[in-house]
């Protein structure tokens, strides 16, 4: 396998925002459950997925599990099982939809996304959490809210990311602020 | 909320003083910090926990770390902490052939001093991996870890796993989480000054104020990015294939002294853990 530069540095900047959200608490919306919150950190792999490619979306999601599993705050995500292989398959799943649905329109591809890849990091995390016996069948409920909230605001965050960045490309605007060059 | 993120984190922050710790090679470091974390989950209560404990306290002393420091970056870990201790307590399955006399059942919903000691010694171990995590990042440069875990996962490489270009995708991750923080935080007071309150409203509401702060957090961080596209392939990186390192790594008898004094501890930890599972 043979990843370029470009994948690389993508995909390390996209991991570095899911660590700053998760780090910073921005990455959390706090929902009425149990866990108290829902959580946007795993936006910047289907973001990376949708942008660039599987590989990008892969290798973003990849480190957001492992920086979940190293800075684990819970007890619950120490498991590689749990914490890095869900996040490995959001990148794989997310950009299947966004390609299968591209064609006809990319903002109703890029929802679709981020739903598919939501679900696919809550059902695998809560699934292996389940199989480990880290988490009994009967809280399952409590999580429900939490993921119904994920979705939607996935769908909705993934779709406006994705346009702002395609509007910058397309260099039809700027996004400069200031004339030093820094941004 | 705070809008000083830099001030409140501290994961990923390499700390320059002088010390022993500081001293040991990274590769040393990384296999120590993996076989305490292995020998951690090895662990069954708070007999078995306390070889870790002790590892602990000897590389916060040892390293020089200022201790407030360290405690500085717990801050996150136990306000999360509050909720899930709850939710552990009360969710609480004695495993078989333990007698668990509850204050207060109802449905699968339980308080019981069983329960309450299982929550605390959760927090004592998520304490200690935090810790020991924190640690490595602490006394360890962002080259040198690179630099160990290319040499560590070396025989992947049979496996034509790319493992240069992951640890650089790792490394590239981790350079940006400061410059990202400081953009974030910048993001954040300029809604604040437009008079959006973060810490309020509902979850519509709320995410309806976080996407002005992700766009540009997200367009800013890919166009940093394609400057370090930029200038990596004017540098002609091409992956490991060929590479030479400045400096070499070197294992000393204080590395070898350091491995197996963990190991002595670690080890004991995991192995009260499994036969008397205390």
């Amino acid at each position: 396998m043979k990843i370029n530069v470009r994948q690389i540095v993508v995909a390390g900047v996209l991991g570095a925002i899911a660590i700053v959200l998760g780090v910073t608490q921005i990455g959390f919306i706090p929902v009425p459950n149990l866990s108290g919150s829902a959580t946007i950190m795993h936006i910047p792999a289907i973001i990376g997925a949708v942008l660039e490619g599987p590989v990008v979306g892969i290798l973003a999601g990849a480190i957001f599990g492992i920086f979940s599993m190293l800075n684990d705050t819970s007890g619950l995500f120490t498991n590689p099982v749990v914490s890095v292989l869900p996040r490995i398959l959001i990148g794989l799943t997310s950009w299947y939809v966004y390609k299968a649905l591209e064609k006809r329109n990319s903002d109703v591809a890029a929802a679709a996304a981020g739903v598919v890849g939501t679900l696919t990091n809550t059902v695998f995390v809560v699934g292996a959490l389940i199989a480990f016996g880290l988490l009994p069948v009967e809280a399952v409920p409590t999580i429900i809210p939490q993921a119904l909230v994920e979705v939607v605001i996935a769908a909705i965050v993934t779709v406006l990311v994705a346009r702002g960045v395609k509007l910058v490309r397309s260099g039809s605007t700027t996004a400069s602020e200031s004339k030093d060059g820094t941004y | 909320m705070s809008l000083e993120f830099s001030r409140t984190v501290t994961f990923g922050q390499y700390i320059n003083v002088n010390s022993v710790v500081h001293r040991l090679d990274a590769r040393i470091k990384m296999l120590s910090v993996a076989c305490v974390m292995f020998c951690t989950f090895m662990t069954r209560g708070f007999v078995s926990i306390l070889p870790i404990l002790a590892i602990a306290v000897l590389i916060q002393v040892t390293s020089k770390i200022p201790v407030g420091y360290t405690l500085r970056g717990y801050r996150l870990l136990l306000r999360t902490m509050l909720f899930i201790i709850p939710f552990q307590i009360l969710f609480y399955r004695a495993p078989a052939g333990v007698q668990v006399d509850p204050y207060w059942q109802w449905w699968v919903l339980s308080i019981s001093p069983q329960g309450i000691s299982a929550g605390l010694y959760t927090l004592t171990r998520v304490i200690l991996l935090y810790h020991t995590i924190n640690m490595l990042m602490f006394t360890t440069t962002m080259i040198d870890l690179s630099d160990g875990a290319e040499i560590l996962f070396e025989p992947l490489k049979k496996l034509r796993v790319p493992v240069n270009e992951l640890v650089m995708t790792m490394t590239v991750a981790l350079k940006f989480v400061p410059l990202l923080i400081t953009e974030l935080e910048r993001l954040i007071r300029a809604q604040t000054a437009r008079g959006v309150r973060f810490d309020t409203g509902g979850v519509i509401e709320r995410t309806k104020k976080i996407v002005p702060v992700l766009i540009p957090l997200f367009v800013n961080a890919l166009n940093r990015a394609e400057v370090l596209i930029v200038a990596m392939n004017a540098r002609c990186y091409q992956g490991g294939e060929g590479r030479t390192k400045l400096r070499t790594m070197h294992i000393a008898s204080t590395d070898v002294f350091a491995l197996s004094i963990i190991l002595l501890f670690a080890v004991s930890a995991a192995y009260i853990g499994r036969t008397f599972g205390v």
